[in-house]
């Protein structure tokens, strides 16, 4: 009998010492989601053009860059609607070359004319709350934990994209003219 | 069995008439409870896979956007259809990601063998169990399953 409880002792201290298994999700970098959006965005809108080409869909980062390596370990290999797609970061506003998707970060927000980014066949992206009113047409949002996004639908009518309505479903808030 | 060696032969005659006459008949009703059960599985179960479909459909990019809110308000569509009990969005690992439910909360019981990534459409005890996948660009992305009741059937035949 000592000796089975020895061996239920053991087996005890064994799944003691047995470290907590690693949480199937671990905690996903912002960074890493908002990449991970981006990507999911581009899947919803419909650029002028756009339908029947394989040309490549060209994300581009103007200013400061968040993303690090990141963006480009997510969109690796990925095809949007069978178009590649190719990464461009522009140090400034001057820098900036036509791209279908033009991510502006917080901290480049104030640096950036609207004039950059408020084209047509331009998704801009950002992620301060004046970015909408700024001529904006994505801007991201946190609700507690959680990653979300407003959407400037006149941005879009202006730039000649089409949202579907199963990106637009999702959005928190969209904003339609003069806001 | 002497009895009926004693009856006259004309009532003999009309007595195997009846009794074929009256196989005939219960034949023909079991054949058309038959056919209506088969009809009615059928249908329900081509139904219930549409909507899978239109749902796995709508709710898409509330996965990809990890948006358990909004993919629990498409689901919540299917209070249109009364013979649905209760329906979930499964994601690609198989963890439930959003849920609804006709009556009372859980108690549809949704079995996690639907969760399964194969589309599987089973019958069992009274209720049909419907799962499709969610593609979006080509993508398994999760699964759709809805349970709906058979409870149509019963009410089809009886009244």
């Amino acid at each position: 009998v000592p000796r089975a409880l020895a061996v239920a002792l053991l087996a005890f201290l064994v799944c003691l010492a047995e470290p907590a298994p690693a949480r199937a999700e671990t905690a996903v970098s912002e960074y890493e989601l908002k990449a991970a959006f981006l990507y999911n965005f581009a899947k919803f809108v419909e650029w002028p053009g756009g339908a029947g080409t394989s040309a490549p869909l060209c994300f581009g980062i103007v200013g400061h860059d968040p993303f690090g390596p990141t963006l480009d370990r997510l969109l690796a290999g990925k095809t949007i609607h069978d178009r590649p797609i190719t990464i461009r970061r522009f140090p400034d506003a001057d820098a900036v070359t036509p791209c279908d998707l033009l991510f502006v970060s917080a901290q480049s927000a104030d640096a950036i004319p609207r004039e950059t980014y408020s084209r047509p066949g331009v998704l801009a992206v950002g992620e301060t709350d004046g970015f909408l009113a700024d001529g904006g047409a994505i801007a991201f949002s946190m609700e507690g934990n959680k990653l979300r996004f407003s959407v400037n639908a006149a941005a879009c009518e202006r730039a000649r994209l089409k949202l579907s309505s199963q990106l637009l479903k999702l959005a928190r808030r969209v904003v339609k003219e003069g806001e | 069995v002497t009895a009926l060696r004693d009856l006259p032969i004309r009532r003999k005659l009309t007595l195997v008439n009846l009794l074929t006459s009256g196989m005939a008949v219960a034949l023909v009703c079991l054949a058309f409870f038959a056919y209506e059960i088969a009809v009615f599985r059928r249908d329900l179960r081509e139904q219930t896979a549409t909507q899978a479909n239109v749902i796995g459909y709508n709710v898409a990019s509330a996965l990809l956007f990890n948006d358990p809110a909004a993919a629990a308000t498409t689901l919540a569509a299917l209070r249109a259809e009364p013979a649905i009990e209760g329906a979930a969005i499964y994601d690609e690992h198989g963890e439930r990601f959003a849920f609804w439910d006709a009556t009372a909360p859980g108690t549809p019981d949704i079995p996690e063998r639907i969760a399964r990534r194969d589309p599987t459409s089973t019958f069992g005890e009274g209720h049909l169990f419907v799962a499709r996948p969610i593609v979006a660009d080509g993508k398994h992305i999760g699964t759709v399953a809805i349970v709906a009741s058979l409870a149509g059937l019963r009410n089809r035949l009886v009244g």
